[in-house]
């Protein structure tokens, strides 16, 4: 049982920003979430900052002292959370289990990237980091082709269609069209989805979440003291991270992450709920494959039915279970460090219906599932509204 | 073949042709990347196993947009080759054309082979481990 809530959020708007630095994407996050809660910055006793890569993307180091002296939070513990793409919902973790440790009351829990300071090979070269440098990337892998890679197997053992992956971008295009925070804002047809330009087979440029640029921050109490700066807090039932192995090769199945089944398997059981509770979830869908085999181990539906599922309107928003009613990474784009909280920035407006165009009907409990890398990471949260 | 079984090392028995896995003397697990413990037992692998090369895809992709090291030789098809012995290994598909993946499949036969690339010197060579259609 955890005994933490949310009690505000901010997130910028996603995409590219040219005029905006690093540390101005984290502090505009920063403030919002701050402001939302009704407290000051001063009033942070701790910062957990998600960040993948701040290094490659815009040589910068010890990143977390940098974003909260510029965000007023001088003198705090800052430290910086790095697990790939899963990287701010391992620093929420963190912040979670600082409040349960009874060491601090309130916390902030962000994620930052900047990643159009690189060209896109340097961006591609640098997302390849997170697989095995010496074993995956030297043989010339890159994020698109591990995920391809998912995809060929899951389509020879379930026989998943490419038209399946494509409803994933025009169902997640859709979405973003009512997110004003997205950093895509268009629909998308199948016919465009399936006829985009290869990026590594059978994966093209539609089925493909985009480089950004962005942030989001979460502001987090004590379930005792949530009321005292919120109307409607959102309570955290459940914060579950599991590993895998690195190699793609180490694994015997390929079509599904073993590290989300067991995260997925211990925040059920934390929050003692089973699939079927969950109204809306936004799911780690770097790449379109990425969402069905997610809507899978997250117990949604079968092995194997996940692209069906997508197909027939279950994961849309008026759907059985919503499924990245933001747009996703795939619409609303993918600042790899600051997705993690952006889910949970999601889930917390959907949860106080005030999602707008894209709010689902009276959700009472929301599922956040965000994966590291090669699927060696996953950390699962599910919400409940108050 | 008794030195320790580090990825040095087993770079090293690439570059003279041989695809090696660690082998662990008390349970015979055999592990590919290769550990300094047996990832079944935890004890100490001591010695090395040439592999056969044979193997069968268990995946694959052809990328087409690589990053800045490989930008040149787009396209090609890197694949999970599932080996005879047991593991499997993340290696470059060649003599295949990577513009007609659908005549590629799952469970498709393969061979290890070894392409020269350059080494840390121009007087050194190096290997790259490859797999060819079987």
């Amino acid at each position: 049982m955890i005994n933490v809530s949310i009690v505000g959020a901010g997130q910028t708007k996603f995409g590219r920003h040219d005029n905006y630095d690093l540390r101005e994407l984290f502090v505009m996050a920063a403030h919002e979430a701050i402001e939302e809660a009704g407290i000051t910055p001063k009033d942070v006793e701790a910062a957990f900052i998600g960040n993948l890569s701040a290094d490659q993307f815009n040589r910068q180091t010890h990143i977390a002292p940098l974003m909260a002296d510029f965000a007023g939070m001088k003198g705090i513990p800052a430290t910086k959370c790095e697990a790939a793409c899963a990287s701010s919902a391992t620093a929420l973790r963190a912040a979670i289990l600082a409040i349960e440790s009874g060491q601090h009351d309130v916390v902030m829990a962000a994620g930052v990237e900047k990643m159009t300071d690189l060209t896109t090979p340097g961006v591609i070269e640098t997302l390849a980091m997170a697989a095995d440098q010496i074993f995956e990337a030297q043989p010339g892998i890159t994020f698109p082709g591990i995920f391809a890679i998912l995809a060929v197997a899951h389509m020879a053992k379930y026989g998943t269609t490419k038209e399946q992956l494509a409803a994933v971008a025009v169902k997640n295009h859709a979405n973003g069209v009512h997110n004003p925070l997205a950093q895509y804002q268009m629909e998308i047809t199948l016919e465009k989805a399936l006829s985009s330009r290869m990026v590594a087979w059978p994966l093209g440029l539609f089925d493909c979440s985009p480089i950004t640029d962005g942030a989001a921050a979460v502001v987090l109490t004590k379930n005792k003291k949530a009321r005292k700066f919120t109307d409607a807090p959102v309570k955290i039932l459940a914060s579950e991270q599991a590993n895998d192995t690195m190699n793609l090769c180490d694994r015997t199945d390929l079509t599904s992450l073993y590290a989300a089944r067991t995260a997925a398997y211990r925040a059920y059981k934390q929050a003692r709920i089973n699939p079927d509770y969950v109204d809306v979830a936004e799911v780690h869908d770097c790449f379109t494959i990425a969402e069905i085999i997610a809507t899978e181990d997250l117990g949604f539906f079968k092995p194997g039915k996940g692209g069906a599922a997508v197909e027939e309107g279950v994961t849309q928003i008026d759907g059985e279970v919503a499924i990245n009613t933001s747009g996703g990474l795939k619409a609303k784009g993918h600042p790899v460090g600051a997705t993690g909280v952006a889910q949970i920035v999601e889930l917390y407006h959907q949860l106080r219906n005030e999602a707008g165009k894209r709010q689902v009907k009276s959700p009472n409990v929301g599922l956040a599932h965000n994966v590291g890398g090669t699927g060696a990471t996953c950390v699962i949260h599910i919400c409940e509204r108050w | 073949m008794s030195e320790e079984t580090t990825i040095k090392n087993y770079f090293a028995l690439i570059n003279e042709g041989k695809l090696c896995a660690a082998h662990c003397s008390s349970c015979n697990e055999l592990a590919l990347p290769p550990r300094l413990f047996c990832p079944n037992c935890n004890s100490k692998t001591t010695n090395w196993t040439e592999l056969s090369g044979e193997g069968t895809l268990r995946s694959f992709t052809v990328i087409h947009i690589a990053g800045t090291t490989y930008a040149a030789d787009v396209p090609y098809i890197v694949a999970i080759v599932e080996l005879k012995e047991g593991p499997a290994v993340c290696a470059r598909l060649v003599g295949v054309d990577p513009l007609k993946p659908e005549e590629i499949h799952v469970g498709d036969a393969v061979k290890a082979d070894f392409v020269e690339i350059p080494g840390p010197t121009p007087e050194e060579k190096a290997n790259r481990l490859v797999f060819r259609p079987a």
